[in-house]
C-alpha cells in the first residue's frame, strides 16, 4: 500500500513511537525529572553527568527587581525557562555593557536594557514558554562557549548533538547546526541543519536542511561531511548514563561540546522527535528491535561497544 | 491487540447493535423516528375466508393501496411470505391469495400531505370502460325508481355535470343524518338518514342516472381516541368530470378533496364489498413519528412497549433540555473525527478539543457568520502580537486585552443582528460562542509564541478542517435523531476510539514528512 516503502526502511512513525516506545518505556510519573531542567540539573549532579552550571534561579516576579545586581557581575550568561520546549524562550547574553546604574546586555536578540530583559524573564515566569502554559521558573545558566571544531559550521548559536537512547543504548545520533534561518536555534523544523552521525566513529554521514539533502552548510558553505565530532566516546557514555539516571527507556538526549569543559548535557527529552531518521537517512525500527533482543542490564562498556559495532554507518 | 482489548471492543460494538435490534425489530420502535406527524404505519389484516362471498372462486383478489391524491404509499411487507402473488395491471396492482390461506396481513407506510381546496386532481392515465361506471344493473328496481324520482325534482336539464354534482353533494350533506345502521335506499330517502356507505351509494347512483361516470372509494379516517389511533371506515364517491376524477366527500363534508387524515384503500368497491371485504378487514395503525414536539407521544408509546426503556429515555427531558442533548450527544462523534484527523491523517490542531468547540461555535452561529467572525479573531490574534509586543505586558493581562477586544467586536455583531434584513441570526448570540472563542484565542496565542507563524498557520488549517468536518457531520439531522433515540450508540464510539488509539501504523502526513525515504 502507500506505506510499503516506509515500512521497508523501518521508519518509526508518530503513532508507533508513542504506542510502542514512549507509553511502554517512559513512566508518566518520571516526566517531571526531564521536563523541569532544574530537577534534571540536580539529578545530573548526583549521577556525575556534567552540565553547564546554574548561577541562580528566579522563581517569582518579585525577585526580578533584585537580580540586576547579580546579573551585572556575570560576564556572560544564558536565560532559560525551566520547563521550556524546542529551544523557545532561551536568551543568550554574550556581554554585559553600560554602567552599573543602566546596564545594557548584548544578547542573541540584540541589545537589551534591564527593562526589556526583566520583561523577558517575567514572560518566562508567567508560563509563556513552558510546555503546558503553567507558571514557570527561570534558570540563569553558564553560557556555553563554542568548541573550535564547529567554527564555520554554525551561523550563530551552539550546535547540539541529539542521541536517541533506548534502554541505555545510544541507537542513533545527529548533530544540529543552527543557521541564519533558525536564528541560532538548533531545531530542525525551525531551519537548523541536521547531520546524521556514524555511531562508531562520530563522523558525519548525511545532512538535511529544510527536508532536503545537502552537503555544505547553507550559510558558510563549509563541507559538512569533513566534520568528525571530538570526545565521541565520552559523548556516548554520557548519553547512555541518562537512562540510568532517569529510568526512562526511550529518551532524546541533547549534548553540547564546550570549548573548555567538553561534553555537557543540555537537556533530556521524553518525547524525542522523528526527524533524526531523515538526517541519518535510515529508520529507527531495525535498531530498536536489535536492542530488544539484547540482555538487559549490560554494563556501560559493553553497551557502547555493541552500539559502535552495530550502528557503523 | 490484546485479548481483553479485543473483547472490550467487540462487546462495545455488539451491545448497542443488539439493543437497537431489540428495540427496532422486536419492540417495533422506529430506528430514526421522523419529525413528520402525518406519516403512518398501517397494517391491514384480511380474513380470507370471509372474503370468498357467494361465488365459489378459488382465490381472492385484494387491491394494493396506491399513491393517489395526497397520499404517498410504500408497501413494506406481506405476511405470510410466499402465500400470495402480486398481479400488476396497467392501472392498478392486486394481490391474489388462494382461499386456503386463512389470514393475510399487509404492511404499508403511508405519508399524507396536507390536502387543500381546489387541488388539481390527475385523471387516470389508463383507459377504462366508461360504461362500467355508468351501469345501474347492480341496483334493485325499487331503489332506482325512487332515486330517478328524486333526480327529477332537481330540474337538472340545463345544468352542467359539475353543477349537478355540487347540488347533489349539498343535498346529501345538508339534508341527511348519518346513522350506523344500513337500510335500503328507499327507506333512507324517506327518513332522510343513511349510513356512511349508503350516502356514497346514493350519490354514485344519482350521478350515473345523470350519465356521469361514478364509483365509490373505500377510505379510512385516522382518529385519535383514548391516547391511541383508530381507523374509521368512510366511503367517498368519485365522479368523472372533464376527464378528471373528483372526490365528492359526502361523509367528511369536503366537496373536492380528501380530508387531512384520510386515506384511500380501494378506489372502486363493488356493491357486495360492504358485506364481504370490509367485514373481513381488520386494521391497525401507528404513527411513524416523533420530534421534539411529539416527544410526549413517543414517550407514551415507549411506556407501553417497555417500562425500562421509557425510564431511561431522553424523551423524558423538557423540550429545552432535549434540544441541548440533541447537540451534546454529537460531541463524541466529533471526538472520533478528531481522533481520525490527528492520529490517522496527522493533522495538527490547537489544543485537543478546540476544533470540536469551534464546530459547536459554527453550529451556534451558522457557518458563514462563524467563519467570518473566526477569521476576524485570527487576524486579531496575529495583529495583537505586533502591537502589544511594544508595550511589554505580562502574559495574562495581554490575553485579557485580547479577550476584551473580542467582546467588543462581538457587541458589534450584536448591533449588526438587529438591523433590518440582517444576515446575522439573533438567536446565535449568547454566552456559549464567546466561551469557545476565549478558549480558542488562548490556545492560539500560546501556539503562536511557541511555534511561530508558519506552524500556527498549519495548526490553524488542521483545526479548521476538523471543525468544518465536524460541523458537516453535526448538521445531519437524522444522525442527531438517531443518537438521541439510541444513545447507547456512543459505546461504539468508545470502541472505535480504542481501535484508533491502538493504531500504530503510519499517519498519512508521514508520507509527506518522510517522502525522502519513498524516493530512495
Amino acid at each position: 500500500m502507500f506505506f510499503k516503502a516506509l515500512r521497508k526502511k523501518g521508519i518509526l512513525g508518530m503513532n508507533r513511537r508513542v504506542g510502542d516506545y514512549i507509553l511502554t518505556h517512559n513512566e508518566r510519573k518520571k516526566y517531571p525529572l526531564v521536563d523541569n531542567k532544574i530537577t534534571t540539573y540536580e539529578l545530573c549532579k548526583k549521577h556525575n553527568v556534567s552540565q553547564p552550571d546554574h548561577y541562580f534561579h528566579v522563581t517569582n516576579i518579585g525577585q526580578i527587581k533584585k537580580i540586576k545586581k547579580d546579573l551585572i557581575q556575570l560576564k556572560s550568561f544564558c536565560i532559560k525557562p525551566a520547563r521550556g520546549a524546542m529551544g523557545n524562550g532561551i536568551l543568550v547574553v554574550n556581554e554585559v555593557l553600560g554602567t552599573e546604574e543602566e546596564p545594557e546586555f548584548d544578547t542573541s536578540k540584540g541589545l537589551m536594557n534591564i527593562k526589556k530583559l526583566s520583561h523577558f524573564i517575567s514572560d518566562i515566569l508567567s508560563g509563556l514558554y513552558s510546555l503546558s502554559g503553567h507558571p514557570d521558573e527561570v534558570i540563569i545558566q553558564e553560557k556555553i562557549i563554542l568548541h573550535p571544531v564547529f567554527d564555520n559550521y554554525v551561523y550563530k548559536g551552539i550546535p547540539d548533538i541529539r542521541f536517541i537512547v533506548y534502554k541505555g543504548y545510544p541507537v542513533m545520533a545527529m548533530l544540529r547546526c543552527p543557521t541564519k534561518k533558525s536564528q541560532g536555534r538548533a531545531n530542525l523544523h525551525q531551519g537548523a541543519v541536521g547531520c546524521g552521525i556514524n555511531i562508531a566513529t562520530g563522523h558525519i554521514t548525511n545532512c538535511i536542511y529544510l527536508n532536503n539533502s545537502i552537503n555544505t552548510h547553507p550559510d558558510t558553505g563549509k563541507e559538512l561531511k569533513d566534520l568528525a565530532i571530538p570526545y565521541w566516546e565520552e559523548l556516548l557514555v554520557q548519553a547512555s548514563k541518562c537512562y540510568e539516571m532517569t529510568q526512562m527507556g526511550y529518551i532524546g538526549v541533547d549534548m553540547v561540546l564546550d570549548k573548555n569543559k567538553g561534553p555537557q548535557l543540555l537537556e533530556i527529552n521524553a518525547r524525542p522527535g522523528l526527524s533524526i531518521q531523515l538526517a541519518n537517512s535510515s529508520g529507527l525500527i531495525p535498531r530498536l528491535e536489535l536492542i530488544n533482543q539484547q540482555e538487559p542490564n549490560a554494563d556501560l562498556k559493553s553497551i557502547i561497544a555493541f552500539c559502535q559495532s552495530h550502528f557503523n554507518a | 491487540m490484546s485479548k481483553i482489548k479485543t473483547i472490550t471492543v467487540i462487546s462495545l460494538i455488539l451491545l448497542p447493535l443488539l439493543l437497537i435490534y431489540y428495540k427496532v425489530e422486536i419492540k417495533k420502535l422506529s430506528m430514526i423516528p421522523k419529525s413528520s406527524s402525518n406519516e403512518w404505519n398501517i397494517e391491514l389484516k384480511y380474513n380470507i375466508q370471509d372474503m370468498l362471498g357467494p361465488t365459489e372462486s378459488t382465490k381472492v383478489l385484494i387491491p394494493v393501496i396506491e399513491s393517489v391524491y395526497n397520499q404517498t404509499v410504500k408497501l413494506k411487507s406481506i405476511k405470510p411470505k410466499n402465500s400470495y402473488k402480486k398481479i400488476e395491471l396497467d392501472h392498478k396492482s392486486l394481490i391474489s391469495v388462494k382461499k386456503e390461506i386463512k389470514k393475510l396481513s399487509i404492511n404499508y407506510q403511508l405519508k399524507l400531505a396536507e390536502s387543500f381546496y381546489g387541488q388539481v386532481m390527475k385523471a387516470p392515465n389508463h383507459s377504462f370502460n366508461k360504461k362500467q361506471y355508468l351501469s345501474l344493473n347492480d341496483f334493485d328496481e325499487i331503489s332506482l325508481k325512487s332515486l330517478r324520482l328524486l333526480n327529477t325534482k332537481f330540474n337538472f336539464d340545463r345544468q352542467s355535470h359539475l353543477e349537478r354534482i355540487r347540488a347533489l353533494y349539498l343535498y346529501l350533506t345538508e339534508e341527511f343524518i348519518s346513522t350506523d345502521e344500513s337500510s335500503s335506499i328507499k327507506d333512507a330517502l324517506e327518513l332522510y338518514e343513511a349510513s356512511n356507505f349508503l350516502k356514497a351509494q346514493i350519490l354514485m347512483v344519482l350521478a350515473r342516472i345523470n350519465k356521469i361516470p361514478a364509483r365509490t372509494m373505500l377510505t379510512y379516517i385516522i382518529e385519535d381516541k383514548d391516547n391511541s389511533y383508530h381507523l374509521k371506515k368512510s366511503y367517498v364517491p368519485e365522479v368523472l368530470i372533464n376527464k378528471k376524477w373528483l372526490p365528492v366527500n359526502v361523509n367528511a363534508s369536503t366537496f373536492n378533496r380528501i380530508a387531512e387524515k384520510q386515506f384511500i384503500v380501494n378506489r372502486d368497491v363493488s356493491t357486495d364489498f360492504e358485506n364481504t371485504t370490509a367485514k373481513a378487514l381488520h386494521t391497525a395503525i401507528t404513527p411513524v413519528m416523533i420530534n421534539q414536539v411529539d416527544s410526549q407521544e413517543y414517550q407514551k408509546k415507549l411506556s407501553t412497549v417497555s417500562g425500562f426503556l421509557s425510564a431511561i429515555s431522553l424523551h423524558r427531558l423538557s423540550p429545552t433540555l432535549q434540544n441541548v442533548f440533541l447537540t451534546i450527544l454529537l460531541i463524541p462523534i466529533g471526538t472520533l473525527i478528531l481522533a481520525i484527523g490527528r492520529n490517522i491523517v496527522g493533522l495538527k490542531t490547537f489544543g485537543i478539543f478546540t476544533p470540536i468547540l469551534l464546530s459547536l461555535f459554527f453550529l451556534e452561529t451558522s457557518l458563514l457568520i462563524g467563519l467570518l467572525f473566526f477569521a476576524f479573531i485570527v487576524i486579531l490574534g496575529f495583529g495583537q502580537r505586533y502591537i502589544l509586543d511594544k508595550f511589554y505586558l505580562l502574559a495574562v493581562p495581554r490575553l485579557s486585552i485580547l479577550l476584551t477586544l473580542v467582546i467588543i467586536s462581538y457587541a458589534f455583531v450584536g448591533i449588526l443582528s438587529i438591523q433590518d434584513n440582517s444576515f446575522v441570526y439573533t438567536g446565535a448570540l449568547n454566552y456559549f460562542p464567546i466561551v469557545i472563542i476565549a478558549v480558542f484565542i488562548e490556545r492560539f496565542s500560546i501556539h503562536f509564541i511557541e511555534e511561530g507563524p508558519w506552524n500556527t498557520f498549519k495548526a490553524l488549517i488542521g483545526t479548521l478542517v476538523i471543525a468544518a468536518s465536524c460541523y458537516l457531520v453535526f448538521e445531519i439531522y437524522d444522525l442527531k435523531v438517531l443518537l438521541f433515540n439510541h444513545p447507547e450508540l456512543l459505546l461504539m464510539v468508545i470502541a472505535f476510539n480504542i481501535m484508533i488509539g491502538s493504531y500504530k501504523g503510519y499517519r498519512l502526513s508521514e508520507l509527506i514528512r518522510f517522502k525522502e525515504f519513498r524516493r530512495l
